[in-house]
């Protein structure tokens, strides 16, 4: 079995050269496999400057790896036969954070949807073109004859983001990546272009990969979630295990940070002193100088990823007990077609 | 400038009489602290060309002494323009239509602008969205705190001002060699931090917080929420988060008020609001928000909130309501006092 897309131990260096200082690594040996098969989908969270978004501009070969490689269907991304990188392209969707810009003020936003259309030749005939959009319209729960021949600016933030999704889906790909998805929509409409998502999972069997900042939709939505912290893998493994009980102290700082919707849960009275983000040595834990468990030994070594239950790992020194389990093994950790609440709409 | 604010407001209370000031408007009679801030019946309409634009239709709530009260809203629904209002920075094409703000026994907007001037960061002071972005690139933050200082007649020798700086940034828990930086050695969440040093440099009544987090990480968010609320009872004043975080809202306001296309729709307690309320738009809104207690329980609303130029006749939520009867699409629902501290705008609530 072939995967669809795999991250190869992918590190990525922006800057550097000539002077030294003001080179960023901007994520470093990450290694994922999103496997068509068996649809699932992955939270990848994490906070500004992490490394999410280098991720989703690497898986879709937007910006290319400095080290390592992503592979479609077993194939370097940069090296795809013409045929392959039509594959390519209707196999793997996006989409993106701001459901303003994605779109051009002058069209209406039937274009975002016949172009795919047009342009892959998915349809026979005219009729054939718009029972499609028609069909990927009420898929996200738009009403065709409300959405279409309208211009963008009619249209509110989530439904302009649900039209997204809609175009995405014509394309009928084997997975989507969705980067900050809501994080431009207000609330009470959040929930259901979350709900289209989880909805398409199921109905069609596409994996999402989905990039957030927001531990509480990536706790709602994922079957399997990513940690990142400063480009490395800080925690990764089933969804609810790593929110619930989290392992590493930068999990448990980002859990204990999320304001809850609940005023008899407070924040814990006291919140860790704000250190400066001095950098430590390039061997030392990402995360050691904020850490209140920081030892010794996370100053002068980088922890690698230890097993610390069957569907979590955790990169920490403080689980060095457990088996290590390499970067390139990360997905061991990860449980396909786990059953998830649904979401009403 | 002045034209923008009406004359007559004065006058208009005393005429209107009825002024529902949400909860507790009347002073100390009841033993509750006295109000520090008052709205009543205010409206802010921006002028466009396809007609007026209802930002803020009749709001009134009363913001009491030390207490942190949050207004919360979705996007469009008036809680900036409320904010700018209140600190006199409403600019054309948006216009006062009716109401009064009272800061104590002063009327905001009936005064003129050099008083308006002398009253801000003195007496009422705003942390603006983004605010941490207007912070000068090319002054040193010990500076630029001392300008706030000088602009309002306070003149201090330079050991005195060193001594302020430290004992405000003190506050903000950040260190003296702060004062020494520029804007750009600092984080997002120390930039923020001295915005609310500068904010609290004149011991203000009124703190209006803006979304002051929107753009922070969550750890960094918690860490600038905790020093606002710390700085603000060290001082005493008041505070006004807006914003549309409803988490945010549970963790560090005491009641709050929630607006829905320019009207306010509930003023409630915190807790009330979270844990039975009354308003259909308010138990819509909080069963929308996802949360890390249980799982896939979260409902979006159907619907979208209507367009300001074009607002619905009645109670402005009916159109989405499913509870909605005749009345609610012909009458506008009255905010008013179900039980003690309790206001909803609801025909059916009870």
């Amino acid at each position: 079995m072939t995967a669809l897309l795999e991250a190869r131990s992918v590190t990525k260096v922006f800057g550097g050269g000539l002077f030294d200082r003001t080179k960023t690594v901007a994520l470093e040996d990450f290694s994922m496999t999103i496997d068509g098969d068996s649809p699932s989908i992955t939270a990848v969270v994490g906070e500004s400057g992490s490394g999410k978004t280098t991720l989703a501009r690497i898986l879709l070969g937007v910006t290319s790896p400095t080290e390592g490689s992503v592979l479609y269907k077993g194939k370097d991304l940069r090296k795809l036969s013409k045929a392959d990188s039509r594959g390519f392209l209707s196999d793997v969707q996006v989409i993106f954070q701001d459901p303003f810009e994605v779109y051009n003020p002058f069209y209406k936003v039937d274009h975002v949807l016949t172009t795919p259309i047009e342009y892959m030749n998915l349809a026979k005939s005219n009729a054939e073109k718009w029972q499609l959009i028609e069909q990927a319209l009420e898929t996200v729960g738009l009403r065709p004859e409300e959405t279409l021949g309208r211009y963008p600016h009619q249209l509110s933030g989530g439904q302009r983001q649900r039209v997204m999704v809609a175009r995405a889906l014509i394309l009928k790909p084997r997975m989507i990546l969705a980067d900050e998805p809501v994080s431009m929509i207000d609330a009470s409409l959040r929930a259901t272009v979350l709900g289209s998502l989880q909805r398409i999972k199921e109905e069609f069997g596409i994996s999402i990969v989905y990039i957030t900042h927001d531990l509480t939709t990536a706790y709602q939505i994922g079957d399997n979630i990513i940690v990142l912290y400063r480009g490395s893998v800080a925690e990764a493994g089933n969804v609810d295990l790593v929110v619930q009980k989290p392992s590493h102290p930068y999990t448990r700082l980002l859990v204990g940070s999320i304001p809850v919707p609940n005023p008899d849960h407070l924040w814990a009275a006291e919140a860790p002193p704000a250190l400066p983000n001095r950098k430590g040595s390039h061997k030392s834990c990402k995360f050691a100088d904020r850490c209140p468990a920081a030892m010794e030994k996370c100053l002068q070594q980088t922890p690698p990823l230890y097993q610390t239950d069957p569907y979590r790992a955790a990169a920490c020194f403080l689980y060095e007990d457990a088996p290590i389990l390499t970067n390139e093994k990360m997905d061991n950790v990860f449980q396909a077609n786990m059953p998830v609440a649904s979401i009403s709409h | 400038m002045s034209s923008q604010f009406p004359e007559n407001v004065r006058e208009q209370k005393s005429i209107e009489g009825n002024v529902s000031a949400a909860a507790g408007s009347s002073v100390t009679a009841n033993g509750q602290k006295p109000d520090v801030l008052r709205l009543e019946n205010l409206s802010v309409y921006y002028d466009t060309a396809r007609g007026p634009v209802h930002a803020v239709e009749d709001v009134s709530f009363s913001l009491r002494a030390k207490e942190r009260f949050g207004l919360a809203g979705e996007s469009g629904s008036g809680k900036s323009s409320m904010a700018l209002t209140i600190m006199r920075l409403i600019k054309p094409p948006a216009r006062v239509v009716s109401g009064s703000i009272w800061l104590e026994n002063t009327n905001l907007l009936s005064l003129p602008e050099s008083k308006i001037k002398e009253l801000r960061l003195a007496q009422i002071a705003l942390i603006a969205q983004g605010s941490m972005n207007s912070l000068n690139p090319v002054m040193r933050i010990r500076n630029q705190m001392a300008l706030a200082l000088s602009d309002h007649g306070i003149k201090l020798t330079k050991s005195e001002l060193d001594e302020k700086v430290t004992s405000l940034l003190a506050k903000v828990g950040l260190t003296p060699q702060v004062a020494n930086m520029f804007p750009h050695e600092l984080s997002g969440g120390m930039k923020q931090r001295v915005i609310i040093a500068m904010a609290i440099s004149l011991s203000p009544k009124v703190i209006i917080a803006d979304e002051p987090t929107s753009a922070l990480d969550v750890v960094v968010q918690r860490q600038v929420m905790e020093t606002l609320k710390n700085a603000q009872s060290e001082i005493g004043a008041s505070v006004v988060l807006v914003g549309h975080d409803m988490g945010l809202m549970a963790q560090f306001v005491q009641r709050m008020g929630i607006m829905y296309a320019g009207r306010l729709m509930e003023v409630s307690p915190v807790g009330e609001i979270f844990k039975q309320p009354r308003h259909p738009y308010t138990q819509r809104l909080i069963s929308s928000l996802p949360s890390t207690e249980t799982k896939g329980n979260f409902i979006g609303i159907p619907g979208l909130p209507p367009s300001l130029l074009d607002v619905p006749t009645g109670c402005v939520f009916h159109p989405r309501c499913p509870l909605a009867v005749d009345r609610c699409r012909v009458e506008v629902p009255k905010l008013r006092e179900l039980q003690k501290d309790l206001w909803v705008a609801c025909h059916l609530a009870s």
